[in-house]
């Protein structure tokens, strides 16, 4: 899993802001639970249990490939979808700074 | 080490190598043909679990070399089951078919497959099994398939799962939204799976619809990794990123 150092570091860097990554784990609780403790681990964010690629989430969202990602800005809307790295971090601090200015108003 | 695997694979190679002719076909050469495969996988996995231990500057080049080992041997294993596909276009033919879908083919065989399935067995009943395999097979030569299995197939259940199949290829848009609606309508009571076509093509549509830039996505509702419940909406007033993601 490529992305986890980073994800690890951008929750690390935006505690206290409105911003939340949750994972939807495709694994099952035994397989996680060895990731985490794997050199590829750990997840230090919530995770929904979806048993496998195939459980009702990842069916109900329709998705066929993985990492998947989508990016909600603060009322739930679907801003970005599939970005990573420098892309995602920009599109989060983007709505972070929108989510803070309308909190203010 | 290298010689010992190389004289195991050559064994294996040539265990294979027995009952060739392709007039002992049959049921139960599939079968041991499938076993074959299965065998070869495994050996697959242990030959590279076996890598892992190697310092880090062999492994690249251990690795290439047994996966190009079991490349060849999944190739000849995969063109004795196309030979009994070939000469037999009964059920044998299919189950031999149904075999090859689920090994490892190289283009050519793939394309024989395609061939011997849409020649001799797209009114047959039994190929609405085999049909979601064909979802993520590159060609107009498949899509030519599905096309004559909702033509010509008897079997209701057999059409729906190809037209299914078809929405699920369509890379544009609005034709794709096109193909689900009429899934929808004309196959919508037709169990699939353990699903009935009306609620895959509803659900496909509905992400198609509202899972993308500038949508509203539905809640999502379930538990954590410690079995503690939770939904999304619980985060609104936040920016989220969901991350549909696995170790493996």
């Amino acid at each position: 899993m490529a992305m986890m150092p980073h994800e690890r570091s951008l929750v690390e860097e935006l505690k206290g802001k409105p911003f939340a990554l949750i994972g939807i784990n495709t694994d099952g609780k035994d397989k996680y639970e060895e990731g985490q403790k794997s050199d590829k681990g750990p997840v230090t964010w919530r995770s929904f249990d979806d048993g496998n690629t195939q459980g009702p989430i990842c069916r109900a969202w329709n998705i066929d490939s993985f990492p998947s990602i989508f990016v909600l800005d603060h009322e739930g809307v679907i801003q970005q979808m599939d970005c990573r790295g420098e892309e995602l971090e920009k599109a989060v601090k983007d709505l972070i700074a929108k989510a803070e200015a309308a909190a203010k108003k | 080490m290298k010689s010992v695997r190389t004289a195991l694979l050559a064994a294996f190679l040539a265990s294979i190598s027995v009952g060739q002719d392709p007039a002992a076909g049959g049921t139960e050469k599939v079968r041991a043909l499938e076993k074959q495969f299965q065998e070869l996988q495994q050996k697959l996995q242990k030959d590279f679990a076996a890598v892992e231990k190697l310092p880090e500057k062999d492994r690249e080049g251990a690795g290439d070399r047994i996966y190009g080992e079991f490349q060849k041997a999944a190739e000849q294993i995969a063109d004795q089951v196309l030979t009994i596909a070939t000469s037999d276009h009964s059920q044998v033919g299919f189950e031999a078919l149904g075999a090859a879908l689920s090994m490892q083919l190289v283009k050519a065989q793939r394309a024989t497959v395609v061939e011997l399935l849409t020649e001799h067995y797209a009114a047959s009943a039994s190929i609405e099994a085999l049909l979601p395999r064909l979802r993520y097979l590159g060609g107009k030569t498949v899509d030519a398939l599905l096309q004559k299995v909702v033509e010509t197939n008897p079997s209701k259940s057999a059409k729906g799962t190809a037209s299914l199949v078809q929405a699920q290829r369509e890379k544009n848009e609005s034709k794709r939204e096109q193909l689900l609606e009429r899934v929808a309508a004309d196959y919508a009571d037709i169990a699939v799976g353990g699903e009935k076509l009306g609620d895959i093509a509803g659900r496909l549509l509905y992400a198609m619809r509202n899972l993308k830039i500038g949508g509203t996505p539905p809640d999502i509702v379930g538990k954590d990794m410690d079995g503690v419940a939770f939904k999304l909406s619980d985060y609104k007033g936040k920016v989220v990123v969901l991350d549909f993601y696995g170790f493996w």
